[in-house]
């Protein structure tokens, strides 16, 4: 995660150009050793397994590790251990960088520390941006100021990685008192707090989450892609309710809707993410006890 | 096999658990989107097995899960929701639920689930 953000740092810093970008984010995707082949070094997989994968997956066009998942053959947590086998997304970017010639490793040292400077970063924090651990990572890109809300935010980034896309561009997480959107999935948690979670796209880029989550392809922003969305919100709140109710905090979920060019308002303010998976933006909406107007 | 009926607001949900039923060989015999629809559609179908989801519009899972009780004490009914929230299982195991399921759903452990109360 942290390899997209500082590539989209050099961007906007113009260390790179567009061209550089675009080629940077397409070897990143291509050049990485493939998943199977890892699983099979690693005694996780049989060959037969594999190719099996591998020929599901050019019928469906879909993750190897998820469809691993589903086959049964392996857990979540091998898939999570194969991709951390499978390199660090930072050093690839930095060796693909210097390949391709668009900068030297000296220059793309020296502007991650302008980067370290800029956001006032310890050596250690850069260590653990480096380190692919979103664990580490989350907190140090995303800072909210209350506590509930940026374990709230930290849990949906955590599960857009696993169900939606492994490298999400999250942009400047910002609080505001309004939100227009095109168009928002969204749900409420009532109780000892009063919780809400959505996320909004302008036009139709709901889609980038709806299909993944659904394992479906969807060719528009209809009411089964909406319902997707919503039961993405649905699993995450979930997981938070859970949580809290470890900590005697009782909540209860509340039936998720989607809604249309309308606007978000709340005097007491709520959090927006902006969060980019394959180049189209969507917003990640999260509101920890402010009363929220929809209209 | 057993023969069973899908309450649950989620058509993605719905979509998901259908084709992992059907393709363990079960039959889905109905389908319902909110607790009124799922009580109405066991009466007359009378399914082995009743998936219910807990938090949908209108009637929610537990209040359809009484019902269903009320009509027939012998109903198997598995809770399904994205909660694991204490106080929801604790109120449907009291209602008479026979297990639960967690969302994202997972094939292996719906299998599981089915299995030990369909013997």
């Amino acid at each position: 995660m942290f390899a997209q953000h500082f590539a989209n740092y050099l961007l906007e810093k113009g260390s790179i150009s567009k061209a550089d970008y675009a080629l940077v984010s397409e070897q990143q995707r291509k050049g990485r050793v493939k998943l199977g082949l890892i699983a099979v070094a690693e005694n996780l997989l049989t060959k037969e397994q594999t190719e099996k994968l591998n020929a599901l997956q050019r019928q469906t066009d879909r993750r190897f590790g998820d469809l691993a998942v589903e086959s049964g053959y392996l857990s979540a947590e091998q898939v999570d251990r194969l991709l951390q086998l499978q390199g660090n997304s930072y050093l690839r970017l930095a060796e693909i960088l210097s390949e391709n010639g668009i900068l030297t490793l000296e220059e793309i040292e020296s502007r991650l520390r302008d980067y370290q400077t800029e956001h006032g970063f310890s050596d250690r924090d850069l260590q653990a941006l480096k380190s692919g651990d979103l664990e580490q990572i989350i907190p140090l890109l995303v800072q909210a100021d209350e506590p509930l809300a940026a374990e709230y935010i930290g849990l949906a980034i955590r599960n857009v990685v696993r169900f939606i896309h492994n490298q999400p561009l999250l942009g400047k997480l910002k609080k505001t008192t309004s939100h227009s959107f095109g168009n928002l999935a969204y749900q409420a948690v009532t109780g000892d707090h009063q919780l809400l979670l959505g996320f909004a796209s302008e036009t139709d880029e709901l889609l980038e989450i709806a299909g993944p989550f659904a394992k479906e392809n969807f060719s528009e922003l209809d009411e089964d892609a909406f319902d997707s969305v919503c039961e993405f919100t649905n699993c995450i709140n979930g997981l938070l309710s859970t949580e809290l109710s470890h900590r005697d905090i009782i909540v209860d979920m509340q039936p998720p809707l989607f809604a249309q060019n309308q606007r978000l308002k709340s005097a007491a303010g709520f959090y927006v993410l902006p969060l980019t998976l394959n180049g189209r933006q969507t917003d990640l909406i999260a509101a920890v006890d402010a009363q929220i107007e929809i209209n | 096999m057993a023969r069973i009926l899908i309450v649950d607001d989620s058509r993605t949900t719905r979509r998901i658990l259908k084709q992992i039923l059907e393709d363990n060989g079960y039959e889905v015999v109905g389908e319902a989107a909110n607790g009124e629809e799922g009580v109405a559609k066991y009466k007359e179908l009378t399914p082995d097995l009743t998936t219910m989801d807990i938090t949908m519009p209108g009637l929610d899972g537990v209040g359809a899960l009484r019902q269903i009780k009320e009509h027939d004490p012998d109903a198997k009914v598995i809770m399904v929701s994205a909660a694991g929230q204490k106080h929801k299982v604790l109120e449907a195991m009291k209602a008479g639920a026979a297990e639960f399921l967690t969302k994202p759903l997972e094939e292996d452990e719906i299998m599981e689930r089915i299995a030990s109360i369909i013997k």
